[in-house]
């Protein structure tokens, strides 16, 4: 294909984006009904009348044909109505708002955490290829890539609640405050606003444990993918032909090594990104932290169809995003990509 | 530079640290929730949020101490009819509602016709109703069909509500409110829903004008935090960042128990009783004698021993609390692989296959289940133990009422796990739910279409009965032909299990389904 220019592509890639969406809710919407399971029923529970059930099924269009369900959800959708949750009647657009801002204040220090540690680790553990630091970055990267996280989750809460004390177990804030106003959703930033210390400090300090916890898998993966890349770039002609130019070996290694190494690192935080945005259920239940995953997860254990519905667009949007952002990233990186 | 840099993130370090410290507060009560409540609306909250939400919410009569003994809470007295069909209550004059406004006759009628109208929650207890009026300012009347469940007990489960915040609640295609009700409360109780973090916490902060009053020891608030994973709320309870956990894992019971700063408050004889459901129309288990068979084959010692002590015995149909202490006798509850192997090979069933159903993660149900494997296989019968969620669980079990019941139904089950009936305190309850014909499918749990007339008539006989007495004697005679037909497996009664910080008084679990923790009566002794 020719290369065309930045806004052709945009927009090409939000079409196509628009038709993953679509794509996806409907095959959630097909899944959903195919499941051996009664919504209304799953609802009202076992202890319902026949009656109840209809009466219920008929309230909320269940009784209809499942074409017309369909159409009346995707048009819904397209006027940002994502319909409301069958077990809390609260709308889910709504929720969505309030569970997304959590899981992403979480997401953003653990993503900082991993990539930072992770990409020194990799660079350090390259270039004293064998020697301690490899050695030890082997260790870590090997450690934050087995170990399940619900179980690191419980032992940095043994270790640093229970024994030591110095962070929280789980939540968002302290229980003795309220949350600040909601301006953004972040409790962070919403503390920033309102100028409010306590809950600033407060949120800040609950952030630790799962942040931590959060970003050991990526920051394994992280060092891992920028120890291999970078050792390929090391070992090519030109590295050589630099080296042998009389070049600093800290020019070689930041000015031509890495920039070429980053490509592959990048696919792969964009790949771990999108998995985190989506929801880091396990971290989020074993920190007490009500973020998107942990929502969207209790809504399919319930049936709750709205909600799983919602969850997917929101997450299939996410993907699509950030694989945007990856494709764009590597023609900065790297100008020898063309968009096209 | 550096230094610098490591010195202000010491500092920080321990200006957070120090904030962490100080945590705790005396006035407010903090307790570890496990399980979400969706909504706070009393009238469609499912069992599980309804103990919760007493709190905010109170009846006209209710379970108010460690009994099933019923207490008058916002009504003051109740007149009977002769024949138990005419209620007439009394309320309690200057009872005020969160939004300010006054407990009237018209609030109870409001109430009771809203859940009425929307069918949900309670609406099953209530369904013998037939009409509520106010008589006066602070009386109210209701009529009822006789043959249903004990009335008073179902009016325990129907919370007061105000209604002229509901009403303001209401929208044109939303008549009663439900939506408002979801995330906002005006009840009586002593406590006001402060805040609502969904996912996250309930805040509920005394209020005021309650008219229980203020006097003597207790919380100006509490915090109702959702912890999900059991581990981390044994920690918070641990450190003293939870006054209440309701739920720790049950290995760590004993580490808990030799902890001087938590108090673990335990109950036998629940409730809250695991069945295996046999199916009793079709199939090889439609002959008693291959009930018989699988219930001496299951070792209930095995079981309990390898739950935790997380189960103890069962009485049988129904919990002997229920029946003034009856206790039938079951000769096939003791374990007896010879006389199982015999009663199989007579009804001709020496190489069957037994498919269990369970819950996906109900470990109990999975437990029993597999220490039923394990001996029935020493005897030639084949167990399949087949996981299901429980939303399809529930569409599965419901089906059955509308199903061929033939074991070439597509909806045939042939043993299915079952925790005791909705709520109710009484034997009525379990009689009817699960025995009656009537309850097979639909409205019931009946799940193994067991049918005995005699059972039925007796069940029937025991509900119109006027007195005490009466009632008893059919149910017990019930109790006794459903035990001669064996329709199901007696898995275990579950124990009841608080843990708390010690310095909390007042504390006592009600032997219910679900027990509250109300906040009222409790209190930090020091």
């Amino acid at each position: 294909m020719q290369p065309v220019d930045m806004t052709t592509f945009l927009l090409r890639r939000l079409v196509f984006m628009a038709l993953t969406v679509l794509g996806a809710v409907t095959v959630t919407f097909v899944l959903a009904n195919l499941v051996p399971a009664d919504p209304a029923r799953a609802a009202l529970g076992p202890d319902a009348t026949e009656a109840q059930v209809a009466n219920y099924r008929r309230e909320r269009g269940l009784d209809q044909p499942l074409l017309v369900q369909y159409g009346r959800y995707v048009s819904a959708m397209l006027r940002g109505d994502l319909g409301t949750s069958i077990v809390s009647r609260a709308p889910v657009a709504g929720d969505l708002g309030k569970f997304i801002p959590a899981t992403v204040e979480l997401l953003v220090p653990s993503l900082v955490i991993s990539v930072v540690f992770g990409f020194v680790l990799g660079v350090g553990s390259a270039f004293f290829r064998g020697g301690v630091v490899d050695q030890l970055a082997r260790f870590v990267s090997l450690l934050g890539l087995s170990m399940p996280v619900f179980w690191l989750g419980l032992v940095l809460q043994l270790v640093f609640f229970r024994w030591l004390g110095w962070f929280p177990a789980g939540g968002r804030l302290a229980t003795v405050l309220s949350p600040p106003p909601n301006v953004t959703g972040f409790y962070t930033l919403d503390s920033l606003i309102a100028g409010n210390w306590q809950t600033l400090q407060s949120s800040l300090i609950h952030l630790v444990l799962p942040a931590v916890a959060l970003a050991t898998l990526t920051l394994g993966i992280v060092a891992r993918m920028t120890r291999s890349s970078l050792l390929d770039v090391l070992s090519s002609n030109y590295v050589r032909t630099a080296r042998s130019k009389g070049l600093r070996e800290s020019v070689v290694l930041w000015k031509h090594a890495l920039r070429n190494a980053a490509v592959p690192i990048v696919t792969v935080i964009g790949l771990r990104l999108g998995q985190m945005f989506s929801g880091a259920v396990l971290t989020e239940t074993v920190f007490a932290w009500p973020g998107v995953g942990r929502y969207a997860f209790t809504a399919l254990k319930q049936l709750d169809f709205p909600v799983v519905m919602g969850f997917t667009v929101w997450a299939t949007i996410i993907y699509a995003l950030v694989n945007l952002l990856v494709d764009l990233s590597y023609t900065v990186i790297d100008p020898r990509v063309r968009l096209e | 530079m550096v230094e610098r840099l490591g010195r202000l993130l010491l500092a920080l370090t321990l200006g957070l640290v120090s904030l962490a410290l100080a945590a705790g507060d005396p006035t407010t009560l903090t307790v570890a929730l496990s399980g979400n409540v969706e909504t706070v609306d009393p009238h469609t909250a499912s069992s599980r949020a309804v103990p919760f939400l007493e709190n905010i919410y109170e009846p006209l009569v209710g379970l108010q101490g460690p009994t099933f003994e019923l207490s008058p809470v916002l009504a003051e007295s109740v007149d009977v009819s002769d024949d138990q069909t005419v209620y007439t209550f009394h309320l309690r004059p200057g009872v005020e509602f969160h939004d300010g406004t006054s407990l009237t006759s018209e609030a109870v009628v409001y109430s009771f016709e809203r859940v009425r109208e929307i069918k949900k929650g309670p609406y099953w207890a209530i369904a013998y109703l037939d009409s509520v009026e106010a008589v006066d300012d602070l009386t109210v009347r209701m009529t009822i069909r006789p043959g249903g469940p004990p009335f008073l007990q179902a009016v325990s489960m129907v919370g007061i509500v105000s209604p002229t915040a509901f009403e303001a609640g209401a929208t044109a295609d939303d008549k009663w409110a439900e939506s408002w009700a979801a995330g906002n409360t005006a009840g009586t109780g002593p406590y006001v829903l402060a805040e609502l973090v969904r996912g996250d916490r309930f805040v509920l902060e005394a209020f005021k004008p309650y008219w229980g009053g203020w006097e003597g020891p207790h919380f100006s608030r509490s915090v109702m935090l959702l912890v999900p994973e059991m581990a981390t709320a044994q920690l918070m309870l641990e450190r003293g960042d939870v006054d209440i956990a309701e739920q720790v894992p049950s290995d760590a019971l004993d580490s808990l128990r030799a902890n001087p700063a938590i108090s673990v408050i335990e109950r036998d004889g629940g409730v809250r009783v695991l069945y295996l459901n046999l199916n009793a129309a079709a199939g090889p288990t439609a002959d008693p004698r291959v009930r018989k068979a699988i219930n001496y084959a299951f070792d209930q010692a095995a079981f309990l021993e390898a739950s935790g002590g997380s189960f103890t015995t069962t009485d049988g149909p129904v919990p002997s609390e229920f029946l003034g202490g009856y206790k039938p006798e079951i000769p096939y509850a003791t374990f007896d692989l010879d006389e199982a192997k015999r009663l199989f090979a007579e009804a001709g069933q020496s190489n069957m296959t037994l498919d269990v159903y369970f819950t996906t993660g109900d470990q109990p149900q999975e437990l029993a289940a597999q220490v039923l494997q394990a001996y029935l296989g020493q005897i030639g019968v084949t167990v399949n133990i087949i996981a299901q969620d429980f939303p399809a669980f529930v569409r599965a079990i419901t089906a059955w009422g509308t199903s061929e019941r033939s074991a070439s139904d597509e909806n045939f089950r042939m043993a299915n796990f079952l925790y005791t009936p909705p709520r109710m305190p009484d034997a009525y309850a379990y009689l009817w739910y699960m025995y009656h014909s009537d309850a097979q499918g639909g409205l019931g749990r009946n799940q193994g279409f067991y049918h005995n007339q005699a059972v039925d008539d007796l069940i029937t006989a025991g509900a119109l009965a006027v007195d005490e007495a009466t009632r008893q004697e059919s149910y017990r005679a019930a109790v006794d032909l459903i035990v001669e037909d064996a329709p199901q497996v007696n898995i275990g009664t579950q124990r009841m299990i608080y843990t708390l910080r010690s310095d909390i008084g007042g504390f006592y679990i009600h032997p219910t389904w679900y027990p509250a923790i109300r906040a009222y009566p409790l209190y930090r002794t020091n």
